[in-house]
């Protein structure tokens, strides 16, 4: 275990090593909040709700949102790729540490450092600075359980994608149409409740929207029944851990399939 | 003094070893045209959701935001398709490659860029274009000779802006290395420019019309084509603003080489 613990905080402090960068990003998300703000105060105009849902939900849930996307973009496909193209991948295998843990506990730094680069001002910003209504309870505990399980629901979806990389090498389409595809089922992007009724009982089913919406619902609503919240932590851990079997599987099936060039 | 001619024969040789060197990976290349539409499809699935709840947004319809939106892809593809290479530029000074941009009798701008040519960016053109072609069927646009030339001449000026502005975001990296963040912050005001910078009030509204200009990359321009009664005196800017930011680019550009004093291993 402390050699895990050794690879995530090197990740860690590699993500924070570059000052100009982590405030540019502090910068570049507070920014980002305010043009989020702009932009749905213009299409809620004169409106006091759409979709049941009103202009401070919809603003808090978006900008919260997109923190969660920056929070659990980790580029594992695209690492794992690099260092399957560059022939790395082996040292990778002759350490004495599964990789897959490992891999993990390397993206768990880099998240953690984007926790606090991101996650935690736009948290602050969107409920200070802007005065939304979060409540400030047990709910803050439960939803960093629950982003904890959107991190292990996205890890081993990402991880999974990058499996394929042992076949195609370069993995940059793939990733990019996974980030895609993420995004518009998880209504990161738009609130899925402004979504068809039909599309959203699809979306029901899938593991994506377990990453954004779960962690929202929890922060946003006070006094949520403890069953329900219950509930929803046990269904992303129900996701968690079938992804992590097909991560595994993944793993066990491609990492046979690994060429390595000669050099 | 090199000629155009010369510079498009290069051009067209590295090109060239480049696709050869992208085709290794054909699966990957496929998945990634796949990629880029759906996600350019995301971006029309977002305003019809939009729309499917509102009537208009700061005073423009469904369909003529739907044409803001493919004016600004074709505005942004030259900047994908041929300066794609900026987005790695942060990886060569990290790790010291971009020494050997100084060791050719070339612009190193142009040698620099031309080393990588985005296929795939050719998908989001080709849907922009389509867009463009339905929305302004649905609206009724009436194009003549003079409406196509001022077309051309407008997404060109906006194509510069956002080249100019890529180009600057990048080049942030020879002076904090990791210019990520930057990047990052520029795709993500990249994609408000399809919406109308009427949203914006006071500050903002400032600040995205002359700081960081992405008004015009296609909000004046579409409402002059599609507003000819409301087309205000922005729109003339374009093409003045257009040049100037590409200028001012490259002078960071220039400046960052300058400085740049590699990694010492």
């Amino acid at each position: 275990m402390r050699r895990y613990l050794t690879v995530f905080r090197a990740s860690f402090q590699i993500n924070l090593a570059y000052r100009a960068h982590f405030l540019f990003l502090l910068f570049g998300n507070a920014v980002y909040i305010v043009v989020t703000w702009f932009l749905w105060k213009s299409i809620y105009g004169s409106s006091a709700s759409l979709n049941g849902m009103s202009f401070e939900r919809a603003f808090t849930y978006l900008a919260l949102a997109m923190s969660i996307f920056v929070l659990l973009q980790t580029w594992v496909e695209w690492n794992m790729s690099q260092r399957i193209i560059s022939g790395d991948i082996v040292v990778d295998f002759l350490r004495p540490l599964d990789y897959m843990t490992m891999t993990m506990f390397d993206i768990l730094g880099f998240a953690a450092g984007n926790l606090i680069a991101i996650a935690l001002p736009s948290f602050l910003i969107v409920a200070f600075v802007f005065g939304m209504p979060i409540p400030l309870g047990a709910n803050l505990i439960l939803c960093l359980v629950s982003l904890a399980f959107a991190f292990l629901i996205s890890f081993f979806i990402d991880f999974s994608v990058g499996c394929l990389g042992f076949y195609t090498e370069s993995t940059w389409g793939i990733s990019m149409t996974k980030e895609v595809v993420v995004l518009a089922l998880s209504g990161a992007l738009v609130p899925l409740q402004f979504y068809p009724e039909s599309l959203r009982r699809v979306i029901e089913w899938l593991p994506f929207q377990a990453i954004y919406n779960v962690p929202l619902a929890i922060l946003m609503n006070e006094g949520m029944a403890p069953l329900k919240t219950l509930g929803l932590l046990g269904t992303q851990a129900a996701w968690a851990a079938l992804l992590f079997l097909a991560a595994r599987a993944a793993f066990g099936r491609s990492s046979r399939a690994v060429t390595v060039n000669g050099g | 003094m090199k000629t155009l001619a010369y510079y498009t024969r290069i051009y067209f040789l590295i090109v060239s070893q480049y696709l050869k060197a992208r085709m290794q990976y054909k699966a990957d290349f496929w998945i990634s045209t796949i990629g880029m539409v759906l996600q350019c499809l995301m971006g029309y699935f977002t305003l019809w959701v939009l729309f499917r709840s509102i009537p208009a947004l700061a005073g423009w319809r469904y369909d003529e935001l739907v044409f803001l939106y493919a004016f600004s892809l074709i505005a942004i593809s030259p900047a994908s398709i041929v300066f794609d290479n900026a987005w790695s530029l942060r990886f060569h000074v990290q790790q010291g490659t971009f020494i050997r941009y100084y060791f050719k009798p070339l612009n190193m701008m142009f040698y620099y860029m031309s080393e990588m040519v985005n296929i795939k960016a050719f998908a989001q053109l080709v849907f922009a274009i389509v867009l463009l072609a339905v929305s302004s069927i649905a609206l009724g646009i009436s194009w003549n000779i003079t409406t196509i030339l001022a077309f051309l001449g407008l997404v060109f000026s906006a194509s510069l802006i956002m080249t100019g502005l890529l180009v600057m975001s990048a080049s942030t990296a020879f002076w904090i290395v990791n210019s990520y963040s930057v990047l990052s912050f520029f795709v993500r005001m990249r994609d408000y420019s399809r919406y109308p910078v009427t949203i914006f009030t006071g500050f903002f509204r400032i600040l995205f019309t002359f700081v960081i200009p992405i008004g015009f990359v296609a909000f004046f321009p579409s409402r002059a084509i599609l507003r000819p009664a409301e087309a205000g005196w922005e729109v003339w800017l374009t093409p003045f603003i257009g040049a100037g930011l590409f200028a001012i680019a490259y002078r960071v550009w220039s400046r960052g080489t300058r400085i740049y004093s590699g990694t010492g291993s």
